[in-house]
């Protein structure tokens, strides 16, 4: 069994998401263009590959240790954490911190269209080679769907800092096409109406032995 | 394929019953189903039960404990679950057996014990089980789907919190009547209105409870059915559906959905009525009682339309000129419905069968509607389960 040089590849850009975009659209550019040149493609590969090993001591020891003084990888990572400021989700892969506001993490298959979430929930078109599926962050925005208020405290496993009923539910639809269920926080009640546009945000639901704030998404309703 | 009818039909009553197990409540269906079949337990071929979810293994080897309750003949037993349409998916097996050849006759049965309050997660691994993640990040019991649905719907058609009332007090007043009900009190529109909201549009007289029960019907060719009964309830049809692409519904368990529709609301249950009207050839119009269920005001309105019995947005309309009453166009949950009774996940939808066989053979007293020849049962079941049953004399 032999790898693909795109496999190849594909293990050395791993952990550089941004950088692995960057460079295969040059890739594929090259390509085309140095398709019948095999000392250039040579040259252009060797190019890559010491590009490659760049980056990665640049990411594993210059931007980790952040010995530049900035604070590298998190702009290598388009900014992506999975906890800000003693607060964490109460479950992995949901949702990110992203640019200063709170994005819902889908997934969206590039062969039938279909948006899922989460994005380990994948979902397709029937007749789909369900090929081609990257994983998305939806618009921090969207416009609800639909809402209901909650006047009963729902049984374990959810669990809150104590009885938080009334509580509303809002369905969210997203500029992508999906829309998402979550609980509506710092809204006034009379803006709560279908139509409104609301931004993604956090929520928290209690507080862990060690004091941080375990959150999940929630929906914050814009005044107009 | 061969003609299959239903010979006997027995319930528990719906209730709750702390000191009973669901062995002794499925015994009790069973029992009271042979005898109104006139038929022996020896002579069961087959046997296919719904699967109680919360009770362990045991739960998920009903027709196990119950055969061994009756003395064990080494037939062949099938388990099945498919959430609220767990007794169609029962009823469709037993009813495969003897159409396709294999048997003469087929016991279904489903006996369910609710755990108190609302249906919570049953495992804890996000990953595997959409209902950790609904339970943990959102906090959505079952009726909040529900409302966001019936939310969108007062929005689109212009149903009105009346609208919604007018379902409880209308089938609180067939649920009277019925011995097996649970809730046999009539409700005027000021109390359902001034009942507590649960999950605004809701209130809490306009959802259905969670009950005990246990229902069973007893299958034959109907070839060979004149041997036990002179009151045959041939089947018409009896499908399953599931979930279509692009279905808009937030469906339970889920905590998204497709914004744009390729697929009608419900598709589970669009697709199980088609099936069964194209195999049938009966339509909508040709059905005198409709068992729906209406797990909620909404699920009432909506059920109307999905299964075609009018169009978009006309429900409320029916409704409200009595055209879905015992003495309407079609008349819709005569037995009390899912809020008289309240739901019993592996059990509810062969107790609308056997509902709709009792109309049909003319035995239901006070709530009998007059002179049935056709009868419908529809089931609903979450995460995109359904099954359709059209039933004749």
């Amino acid at each position: 069994m032999t790898l693909s040089s795109g496999k190849v590849i594909g293990i050395f850009y791993a952990p550089c998401p941004s950088l692995l975009i960057l460079l295969r659209r040059d890739t594929d550019a090259f390509q085309e263009w140095l398709n019948d040149n095999h000392f250039l493609r040579l040259v252009s590969r060797l190019f890559f590959i010491l590009l490659i090993l760049l980056a990665r001591v640049f990411y594993f020891v210059v931007a980790e240790d952040d010995l530049l003084g900035f604070e590298w990888r998190r702009t290598l990572t388009m900014d992506k954490k999975d906890s800000e400021k003693g607060k964490i989700p109460a479950l992995p892969d949901l949702f990110t911190w992203s640019e200063d506001c709170v994005r819902i993490r889908s997934a969206k298959c590039n062969s039938c269209g279909t948006y899922f979430f989460p994005e380990y929930h994948e979902q397709h078109r029937p007749g789909c080679s369900r090929e081609g599926v990257e994983k998305v962050l939806l618009s921090n925005t969207g416009e609800l769907a639909s809402y209901t208020t909650m006047y009963y405290m729902p049984p374990p496993p959810f669990k809150t800092q104590g009885d938080i009923t009334p509580y509303i539910i809002g369905l969210v639809e997203f500029p992508e096409g999906i829309q998402v269920c979550g609980i509506v926080v710092e809204s006034e009640s009379d803006k709560v109406e279908i139509g409104a546009k609301v931004e993604t945000t956090t929520y928290t639901l209690y507080k862990d032995d060690e004091g941080r704030d375990v959150v999940t998404w929630g929906f914050r309703v814009l005044n107009k | 394929m061969r003609e299959v009818s239903i010979l006997g039909v027995g319930l528990h009553p719906w209730g709750k019953f702390p000191d009973s197990t669901f062995v002794d409540m499925g015994t009790v269906a069973i029992a009271n189903a042979l005898k109104d079949g006139n038929i022996e337990w020896k002579e069961i071929e087959n046997v296919a039960a719904g699967i109680y979810i919360w009770g362990g293994n045991a739960g998920h080897l009903v027709g196990q404990y119950l055969a061994s309750v009756f003395g064990e003949t080494g037939v062949p037993i099938t388990n099945v679950y498919a959430a609220c349409a767990t007794g169609t998916s029962a009823l469709r097996a037993a009813y495969l057996a003897i159409a396709s050849g294999q048997v003469d006759t087929a016991l279904a049965v489903g006996c369910d014990i609710s755990p108190p309050g609302m249906l919570g997660a049953k495992s804890d691994n996000p990953r595997q089980d959409r209902d950790v993640l609904r339970w943990r990040m959102v906090g959505m019991p079952n009726p909040t789907y529900w409302a966001l649905e019936c939310r969108k719907r007062m929005q689109k058609c212009g149903t009105t919190e009346e609208d919604l009332a007018r379902v409880k007090v209308l089938l609180s007043q067939y649920g009277a009547l019925n011995p097996n009900a649970r809730y046999r009190k009539v409700y005027t529109m000021e109390e359902v209105l001034t009942s507590k909201f649960v999950c605004e549009p809701f209130r809490l007289f306009e959802l259905c409870a969670t009950s005990d029960g246990a229902a069973a019907v007893i299958l034959c060719a109907s070839a060979k059915a004149s041997k036990y009964t002179t009151k045959p309830v041939r089947i018409a049809a009896t499908t399953l559906g599931s979930s279509m692409y692009g279905d808009p519904t937030i469906r339970i368990s889920a905590l998204s959905a497709p914004a744009k529709a390729e697929a009608p609301l419900l598709s589970e249950s669009y697709s199980a009525s088609q099936q069964a009207y194209k195999q049938s050839g009966i339509g909508p119009e040709d059905i005198d009682v409709l068992e729906l269920p209406d797990n909620s005001s909404w699920h009432y309105l909506q059920y109307l339309e999905t299964c075609g019995f009018c169009g978009e947005g006309e429900a409320e309309k029916m409704l409200r000129d009595g055209e879905t009453a015992i003495d309407g166009k079609v008349a819709v949950c005569p037995s009390g419905g899912f809020t008289s009774f309240g739901e019993a996940i592996a059990a509810q939808a062969i107790w609308q069968v056997v509902e709709a066989c009792l109309q049909l053979r003319g035995e239901c007293g006070e709530r009998q509607v007059k002179g049935p020849k056709v009868a419908m049962a529809q089931t609903y079941g979450l995460m995109g389960n359904s099954g359709t049953t059209i039933m004749k004399v």
